[in-house]
This record gives structure tokens, sequence and C-alpha cells, in this order.
């Protein structure tokens, strides 16, 4: 065992078992209904595995720099109603509204950076908590209606389809995961983070300040949820104050599956995506087995706890194995 | 007392244990007979606390048998080697802080009246041990809030609530003082009385004859000898567990000294119990910090290095003050490293690559604007691959999969390519093997000739009096003695490291 | 001495809040501080009182435990089919206390003996026992009919709530589980010391993993009481109670990961919630802006005793 996979990068691995695990599901998409590989398929699961992509961006680096960030959801909502009704009921140009959405995004993503780098309360709790309040708010701002049909400029960006099969918000996926990956890989805020959410004491010795890092991660983790919110009401053409609720355990399960590690510094946008394309076309399965809606979150959920079990076992070997 | 002393408690057969990349263990036998102290002695990382760890049941061994009382021990974990009569003092605390003393000491058999708590009889109980043990402390106060010596002693009541016949009390003096060790003994000495077997691990030479009555010394993992502690003279004890000559593993080359490159001027903290302290190191000097553990050496350095804030004082680096505000990052700036001793803990990520951990405290130096140039990281790394003849299969092998002294010598590559001026070593050999310490030594020797300041914390004595140009002794959270010359020997540092701690504990009692 | 010291350092804060906004609201209405509205209080604190000791267990012994409101949601909903199929109200709470050990004991094998951590294995578990609620009552909530079962909704000589009296009783039983058991020793043996416990001889992984049942079953329990006052048992009631739940218990001074904390002053963070929300009516918030009103509240709450206590740490 030792010697036969001595040479072979240890990074490899996982993320050959977990194109493995897409290879399955769509393999299962083919046998349920056979149409499952055709273009038309493809392009609207990309289209619709997009804005959980770009939530799955946002949600990697804040994991892997400290912890989930659970108010992803309620952020996209937020980013999604604040776009909304700037365009709806205040008549600001589209290009304005979007950037207050995404502004409000980066704001919400510092107020979780701050609990949880300065204050020192754990994410899985700030932010939980914050959810809730985000929501309220989203609620609050629509007065529990929904806002639909927008300027046709500003639905392009969603609905607009180039190539033919080729959506627009695959390609603001694109560009967003281009952005995301050349951060985390290519710049030294990106190794911070790896730095941090592996070893937060060792990053703190080798002069990182890791407070800054983290908040500067949820700012980012905020902003790209807020994006996705946009996106999604461009798709849509509507939006209503829970669109994001259905999101948070769809992109916690991406990037789980995705292979970063829950207890952070360890993982990447590619694996995020082949997340977000397999839970993607889990929905399409179970759209077309007609799974009733009330057992789907429970599906995604054992789906969850499943990886992480399988990833932990596998770390733990991984672990214990010695070179050199 | 004769005819209960012969009989066999503990007899280790050629125990081995392996942990991923070390032989912890190889081929080790131990016996304890009843009435007796044994003596376990050997450098850090030579085994002994492994092998009082399997005997706790809290590892398993890969090899070997082990018999309690004549019987072949099978099963191996706490509660079976407890229930054997097994009582052990671990090094580090296993209090738990926020539960009051009279629960600690009873932790795993607190007494119950039906499904409740006997609390009454808990305390009572707890406090008529300790009084047996002429300790004052009230049952009823948390154990994180009293005085580490205190807990220390908390921790050998909880190990005589159960019916123990084999003690093992791993360094137990490390956090006493005088009077509270003569306190021990004294506990020990009863213990001894009652035929219960004791192994006691200590660095501390003086306790040997005072308390032993005999000695097993063990070195990288291995058994050495045995002998009674009458018959055997410190001079002996330590070849033993050296093994060699100092002079074949320290060498030092031709070296000049220049300017004072780091100043420490009166640093004062209260968080750390720093008072007044002043010291100063040289260009291509290697300047040793002496001290028990707790004597207040890593606290010095991580407040200069600007980890840990203090409260007065002046840190000077080539000349120039630095701001009591700055950062560990403007420390690195200036040409300060700093080599943690926990390398786990505070000197790797073990998940990342050997590559990243390697340019993480020099990020400015691989980036351009931010952008990472991964050209020059890779030279870089390779470059110090090869210097520090770190064996890896490739950069991008997580740091985990390397063994210790590899992994050490990575957090060494990190604290080089930061190209310091000024390097503090903290417990720069601790667990990892001979072979590797000798390269870790030549280095610094290297270092030094090069013309950098290294301060080195060492905790053994044979490292620090064969590197050291000049050793400074820290006590109590001062510095209280500078020592110079070829002819430092391991008994005037410890009369300097020591000697006064004893003072102070009469002085308190006075 | 120390001790009156920390009483005193203790008890102010939050009190005080408690004190403020209880003046605040009855000036602003003459029906606040009436016995009626004291009833209508207890009734509604005291559920949230049981599942935040609960939480409280979970959080001292360094774990986490997001799924409470949805265990309080099948256990109400297993134990209001119980009584739907005329089974006697005792063994009703059997049935509910059931449920609610049986989802603990999921969550508790993938935390203790998986090594999953608990923010993700209860967020997950949630997700499934929502699920489970929903296939059990076809999307709709169950109506309770039976008069006997709804006597524990109502009040004892119409003087005392009797979902209170219960609900009190299962609070004073989690006090005595944590001060005078073993298992009650433990949480702080775990939550302060896991390693340190374990070499000591505790079963540690057992007892981790108990801490989750043990906190289902009272949650469980809770359900059962929580049911006969809404007389309805509904597959979205549990809905936010888990977050509800843990801020009580750090309000109420209870710390994550160091193991430190307690039940008793758990009942001082359930009672300023209970007040807020109650308050929220008094003073006309509309229904609209109250769930983003008390989770801003809660949240700020929080970051404030957070603080706090890093201060004293620190002093």
């Amino acid at each position: 065992m030792n010697g036969k996979i001595k040479g072979i990068n240890s990074n490899i691995l996982p993320a050959v078992s977990r194109l493995g695990i897409l290879f399955i599901i769509i393999i299962m998409g083919c046998i349920i209904d056979p149409s499952f590989l055709s273009l038309r398929n493809i392009g609207n699961n990309l289209a619709n595995a997009s804005i959980l992509i770009i939530l799955g961006v946002g949600e990697t680096v804040a994991i892997i720099t400290n912890g989930p960030d659970l108010s992803a959801g309620s952020i996209m909502t937020m980013g999604g109603v604040v776009t909304a009704i700037l365009m709806k009921n205040y008549d600001v140009h589209f290009v304005l509204a979007i950037l207050a959405g995404l502004l409000v995004g980066c704001l919400l993503g510092a107020l979780n950076g701050y609990m949880i780098a300065y204050v020192k309360i754990p994410a899985f709790i700030s932010t939980y908590g914050l959810q809730w309040a985000v929501f309220g708010f989203a609620y609050i701002i629509l007065e529990g209606y929904v806002l639909y049909s927008f300027d046709e400029t500003f639905r392009f960006i969603g609905n607009g389809w180039i190539f033919k099969y080729i959506s627009m918000t695959t390609v603001c996926m694109l560009v967003i995961v281009v952005a995301g990956t050349l951060l985390l890989k290519k710049t030294t805020f990106g190794r911070k983070c790896y730095s941090v959410g592996s070893n937060a004491t060792q990053a703190a010795m080798s002069g990182i300040d890791s407070r800054r890092v983290v908040m500067k991660a949820f700012i980012f983790s905020g902003f790209m949820s807020a994006a996705a919110g946009v996106l999604y009401v461009a798709r849509m053409n509507s939006v209503q104050s829970d669109i994001g609720s259905a999101y948070l355990l769809n992109v916690l399960a991406a990037v789980y599956m995705g292979g970063t590690s829950a207890s952070g510094g360890e993982g990447g946008i590619p694996g995020t995506i082949i997340g977000a394309l397999a839970m993607t076309m889990v929905s399409n399965c179970m759209n077309l087995l007609a799974v009733p809606s009330e057992l789907r979150d429970a599906v995604i959920d054992i789906l969850i706890i499943l990886t992480v079990l399988l990833d932990t076992i596998v770390r733990k070997r991984m672990m214990s194995r010695k070179v050199g | 007392m004769q005819e209960i002393k012969n009989k066999k408690l503990v007899d280790m057969r050629h125990i081995t244990k392996i942990f991923p990349g070390v032989k912890a263990l190889d081929d080790v036998s131990f016996d304890l007979e009843s009435g007796e102290v044994h003596v376990l002695m050997g450098e850090n990382g030579a085994g002994k606390s492994t092998l009082m760890k399997v005997l706790a049941g809290a590892y398993t061994p890969d090899g070997g048998e082990l018999f309690i009382n004549d019987e072949k021990i099978t099963q191996f974990d706490p509660v079976s080697m407890k229930n054997k009569g097994v009582g052990i003092i671990y090094q580090e605390f296993n209090l738990v802080p926020y539960l009051n003393v009279a629960e600690n000491i009873f932790i795993d058999h607190m007494p119950k009246k039906g499904l409740l708590l006997n609390k009454k009889e808990m305390h009572r109980k707890a406090s008529e041990l300790l009084k047996d043990m002429k300790m004052k402390v009230d049952t009823h106060v948390l154990a994180g809030e009293i005085p580490v010596a205190q807990q220390q002693m908390v921790e050998v009541a909880k190990a005589l609530t159960n019916d123990i016949k084999i003690l093992i009390m791993d360094e137990p003096t490390a956090a006493l003082s005088g009077v509270e060790i003569d306190q021990l003994f004294e506990i020990i000495r009863s213990l001894k009385k009652r035929g219960i077997g004791i192994i006691y691990i200590s660095h501390r030479m003086q306790e040997i004859p005072v308390i032993g009555d005999r000695i097993t010394i063990m070195r990288d993992g291995q058994y050495i000898a045995t002998e009674n502690v009458k018959n055997i003279s410190n001079d002996q004890i330590v070849r033993l567990m050296v093994g060699r000559k100092l002079g074949d593993l320290y060498q030092r080359s031709e070296h000049t000294v220049g300017k004072p490159a780091l100043k420490v001027e009166h640093l004062t903290s209260k968080r750390a119990g720093l008072q007044d302290v002043s010291m100063k190191v040289r260009s291509g000097e290697i300047v040793g910090l002496a001290g028990l553990v707790g004597a207040g050496r890593t606290e010095l350095m991580r407040a200069v290095f600007h980890i840990d804030p203090y409260d007065s004082g002046k840190v000077i680096v080539k000349g120039e003050e630095i701001r009591q505000k700055a950062t560990v990052r403007n420390m690195i700036d200036k040409g300060v490293s700093l080599i943690p001793e926990d390398r786990k803990q505070q000197g790797l990520s073990l998940i990342l690559s050997v590559s990243q951990n390697i340019v993480m405290a020099s990020l400015k130096k691989i980036s351009t604007g931010g952008w990472l140039q991964k050209k020059k990281e890779r030279e870089i790394v390779e470059k110090y691959i090869k210097e520090l003849n770190i064996s890896t299969p490739s950069p991008e092998q997580k740091a985990n999969n390397l063994s210790g002294g590899n992994q050490q010598k990575v957090v060494l590559a990190k604290w080089l390519c930061t190209e310091a001026d000024i390097i503090i070593f903290d417990e720069p050999t601790r667990g990892i093997d001979v072979g590797a310490k000798k390269e870790v030594y030549s280095f610094m020797d290297n270092l030094a000739k090069e013309g950098k300041a290294i301060v080195m914390i060492s905790s053994e004595m044979p490292e620090i009096i064969g590197m050291s140009d000049r050793i400074y002794v820290m006590r109590d959270r001062k510095i209280v003695k500078e020592l110079r010359g070829n002819d430092v020997t391991q008994e005037m540092i410890l009369s300097y490291a020591l000697e006064g701690a004893r003072m102070e504990g009469e002085n308190d009692k006075n | 001495m120390t001790k009156i010291k920390k009483l005193i350092h203790k008890i102010p804060l939050i009190t005080w809040f408690i004190i403020v906004l209880i003046v605040v609201f009855s000036f602003r209405s003459d029906q606040y501080l009436t016995y009626r509205n004291l009833l209508v209080l207890l009734q509604q604190g005291s559920v949230l009182l049981v599942v935040a000791s609960a939480a409280t267990f979970v959080i001292i012994s360094g774990g986490l435990d997001l799924s409470l409101g949805s265990i309080l949601t099948v256990s109400g909903i297993t134990s209001a089919m119980a009584v739907t199929a005329g089974i006697p109200i005792p063994i009703v709470f059997l049935v509910g206390g059931i449920t609610g050990f049986l989802c603990g004991a999921v969550n508790g094998f993938f935390i203790s003996y998986c090594g999953l951590p608990p923010f993700i294995t209860t967020l997950g578990s949630q997700g499934i026992f929502y699920g489970i609620a929903l296939l059990l009552t076809n999307n709709e909530g169950i109506v309770i009919y039976d008069e006997s079962f709804l006597i524990l909704g109502a009040n004892i000589g119409g003087m005392i709530p009797m979902a209170f009296v219960c609900c009190f009783i299962l609070y004073i039983i989690m006090i005595i589980v944590q001060d005078y058991t073993r298992f009650g020793r433990y949480i702080y043996a775990i939550g302060g010391n896991a390693e340190g416990a374990r070499l000591s001889g505790l079963r540690t992984r057992f007892w981790k993993f108990f801490i989750y049942a043990f906190a289902g079953m009272m949650t469980g329990l809770a359900a059962v009481i929580l049911t006969s006052r809404l007389e309805v048992a509904d597959p979205l009631v549990g809905d936010r109670w888990e977050f509800e739940a843990i801020a009580c218990a750090i309000l109420g001074g209870t710390s994550m990961n160091i193991g430190k904390g307690d039940v008793k002053g758990t009942i001082l963070g359930a009672a300023l919630l209970t007040i807020i929300r109650s308050g929220m009516n008094v003073v006309r918030i509309p229904s609209l802006w109250q769930s983003a009103i008390l989770g801003t509240v809660l949240i700020l709450a929080i970051v404030f005793q957070v603080r706090l206590s890093l201060k004293e740490g620190r002093g």
C-alpha cells in the first residue's frame, strides 16, 4: 500500500473518486431518462447548476478559511430582493440596482466576518442566527409580495441564450469560477485562506493576520451569494422572500461533495463545480422520478451526511499514510 | 519490607510500538517490583512516555508482551488497565477546569446514593485524602482556579482514589517548588511502605538518589540499561542517556562574533509573568536559553516576537527600537524568525503541501502585487529542499506524510526562507531522531558562521552546553544567570535553574 | 466570597435587561403586568425553557444541535398520532420521549462514533427529521380532539398553567441531572477536557453519544406538552426553535468550546426571549417585522454576551 502510491500526488485520489460519483449519477440519470444526456438537457442542467456554483464559489472560500456560511441562502435572497425592489419600485437603472444588491451582500458578509473573526462566535452559530434576521428583513422589504416581470436587458443576464445551448447564466458562472479559482490559487490572499483554515495558530506565527483574512473571506462569500441572488431574479423573472432557503443545503452538499474539508484548509472550486453538477443532476433525477417535494430536502441531507462520512473515513486513511 | 519487595508487579517484555514513520519503542523490556521506586530516564523523545502510555492502556503495543501480577494483558484500554491496579499521573494535566476538586479526584467513580451523587461523601473522602497528603485545598473550588502546583497534587490524589498497585508518575515535580517536592516525596515513601510499586520519570538528576531504588535508562526508543541507583553515578547516567561523547554530535566551527543584533531591555509582561528581563545576542553567536519547563523561556521569546503583548521594556533589532504595538509581520520584515517548539500546532499546516508550508511566512517574496509567482516559488522551495536535505517524494506532498525529522526541517526551511538575521529556535530537536538532530545542529552552526544571531531555547542540557557560546539561565520568569566559557556543566546550569526556586519555596513558608 | 462576587457578576446584566424590558413594556400597556399576561408568558416560555436546557447540555459538552427544532416537530407528531390512537397520557409521554431519544441517538451516533462535525450532522438530520414529519402527516397538521389530553394545555384551577408545571418539572429534573448525577458531571468533563477524561477512564464516546440522545429525549417530552397546548401537531412547528434554544443557552452564560455553562442560567435566557417576543406585540410591532427584529435582537445579544465573557476571561 505504502509503496504503490508513494509517488502519486496525494490530492488526486479523492478527486478521482468524486468524478466517479458524478459518473454514477449521470448513468443513473440515463437509465431513468434516455434523453438525460441530450444537449438541451445538459444546457438546462448547466444553467440550473450555475447559480448553485456561484453560491458554491463563495461558500468554498468561507469553509476553506474558517467555517460554513449558513447565511448564504439568506444573503442570496437579500441580494435579489434589494436589486428587484430598486428596479421595480424606485425605477433605479438595473446596473445601479445590481451594484446595490452586491453591496448589501458584502455588508452582510462583513457582519458575519466581524462576528466570527473579531467577536469569536463560531461561524455555524453566528451565520445560522444571522440568516433568520436577514430572511425576516427580506420579507419586510417585499411586504410578503412576489415581485415579477423586470426590464428586458436585465433579464438577459439570466435568461439569454447564446449559441443556442449556452445560457448567459452559464457565462456569468464561468467568469466567476475563473475569478474565484484565480483568487484561491494564484494570489497571496488565497494562500492565506488555506493557511488560516488549516491551522490558525501556525498562520499567526507566520505573520498572517487571520482576522483580516476571515473578514475578507466572508465578505467574498456574501458578495457571491448576492450575485447568485441577482442572477436568480434575472433568470426566474420573479422574486419572493424565500428564494434562497432551498439553496443552502444544496450548496453545502455541493461543497462537501466537492472535497472541501469541513474542518477547513483543504479543497477548491473545481471540486465544488463537480459537486454542484452532481447536486443539480440529483435534483433532475428526483424530478424525473417524481420524488415528493417534502422528501427532497431529506434526500439531500442524507447525501450530505454520507459524503462527509465517506470523507472522514478517507481522510483518516490518508492522514495515517507516511512517506519519506 | 524485604519480602514484599521481591514480588514482580509489572513485566514488560520486548515491547514495540510503531507510529507512522517512527519506531517509538523498539524491543523494550522493563519490570517493576512491589514497594520500589523505579526511575525511568532518557532524553526527550527516548520513548519513556510512550512506554508508560502502553502500560496505562492509552496505546496498544505493536509487539511484545505485558504481564501485570503474572497475568498476561491482551486488552489495552485505560479502563481495564485501571482495573488491574495501574494508576498514572500524566505529564500534561487531565483535570476538567469546570468541575471542582472533589469531582476531579473522583472523576470516574463519584460516590452515588441511588441514582444521585453523594456529594457530602465525595467531599469528605476527598478532603481526607488531601489531608493525608498534607494539602490544604478547598474541595469545592473549581479545578481550573487553583494554582498549577496544587493541580499537580490533585492529580496525585486522583490516582490514589483507586486501589492502585502500580503508580506511574511522569515528571511530577516539573511544576512544583521545593516544599511541594518534599511533600510529594513524603507521599511516595508512604506508598512504598504499602507495597505499591512506583515508576518515576524525571529529568532532575538530583532527585534520583533521594527517591529512587532502581533506574532504567532508555535512548531513541530502545532499552539501554537497568541499575541499582546506589551503584551508578550521575556521569554514568548521562553517558548512557546520551550514548556518545558530547563532541560527536555538537560541532562548532570557527566563527566571528559581531555587533549586537537583538537586544531586550527590561522587558516586563504581567500576562506572561516576565519581570524586567534583559538580554542580547550578537551576530554570529549562538545563545542558549536554559531553564526548567515553565521558567518563562518560551513566553519571553513570544513577547520578543510580538505574538503576545508586553507591558514595558524595549526590543531592539539591529539597533532599531521596535514599537510595542508591532505585529509578527513587522518582526518578520525586520529579519527576525521564531521557530516554534510545537511544530504540529505552531510550525506547520499538516494538511498543506511541503511547498506551501515553506513559503508561508514569506509570501511577499514569491508574489508581485498579491499575485503568486509559481516559478519563483518552485525555485525557492527546491533550493531549500536540497539545502536541508528534506526527504519528500515531491514538493506537493502533504507535510503530514513526512517523518518527524523531515517535518522539522520543513519548519526550518520556512523560517530560513524569510532570510532572517536573527533566528530564535524553541526546542529545535524535540522528538526527532539522532540523525536528524545532527543535521539540525550542523545547520545552526552554519547559520552562525554566516553571521546570523541565534537564540536556542532547549531543555536538553547536553545540547545547550554543546552548541551555545553563551547561556542565559531562566527561573521564575527572570534571567538569573549568564554563563559562558567551555567549562559550563549541567550541574551549574541546573543549580541556577533550580536552587532559587527551592529558596523561594522556603521563603513562601516564612 | 468569590462565589458571591461571581453571582453578582453573573446575574445583573441579563436580569437588568429583563427588568428594564418589563418596565418599558408595562408603561406601554397596562395589560402587561397582569396575572393573565403572566400566565401567557409562562405558557409560552416553558417549552422553550426545556428545549433550551437540552441545547445547553449539548453546548457545554462542546457540541451543537441544530436539529432540536425538527426533533420537537417529529416527537410532537408521533405523540399526536398516539393520542389520536387513544393511548393514555403517560404512554403518550413515553412515545414522545422515545421518539426524541431515537432522533438524538442518530445524531449522537454520527457525531461520537463516526466523528462527523456536529453542525453538519445536525443540520443534515434536521432535514431528515422534517422529511419524516412531513411523511407522517401528509403535509398537514394533526388536530387533536381528545379532551383528556388537552388538559395538559389548560390551567390548574384556572390559576397555574399545566404546561408550565410539567415543563418546570422537566427543568428541575435537568438541573438535578446536571448537578447531582455522574452523567451530568461527565458533560463538563467532555466539554472541558475530553482527552483527559478518557485517559482517566471515562467512556467518553458513549457519554458523548448519550448527551445527544438525552437532549433529544427531553425535547421529545417537551414536544408532548407543546402539542397539547397548541391542540395541533404541525409539521413545521419546530422551525427556528433550535436557534432560539442556542441563543437562550448562550445568553444564560454557557460558553462554547470550554466546557462552561449551567442550565440554571438558561432560564434567564428563556425569560428574556419570551419577554421580548411578547413585548413586540405590546409595543405594536407588526407581525411582518417581528421575525426580523427578534432575529436581530438575538444576534446582537449573543455578540454582546460573547464579548463580555471574553473580557471576563482575560481579566
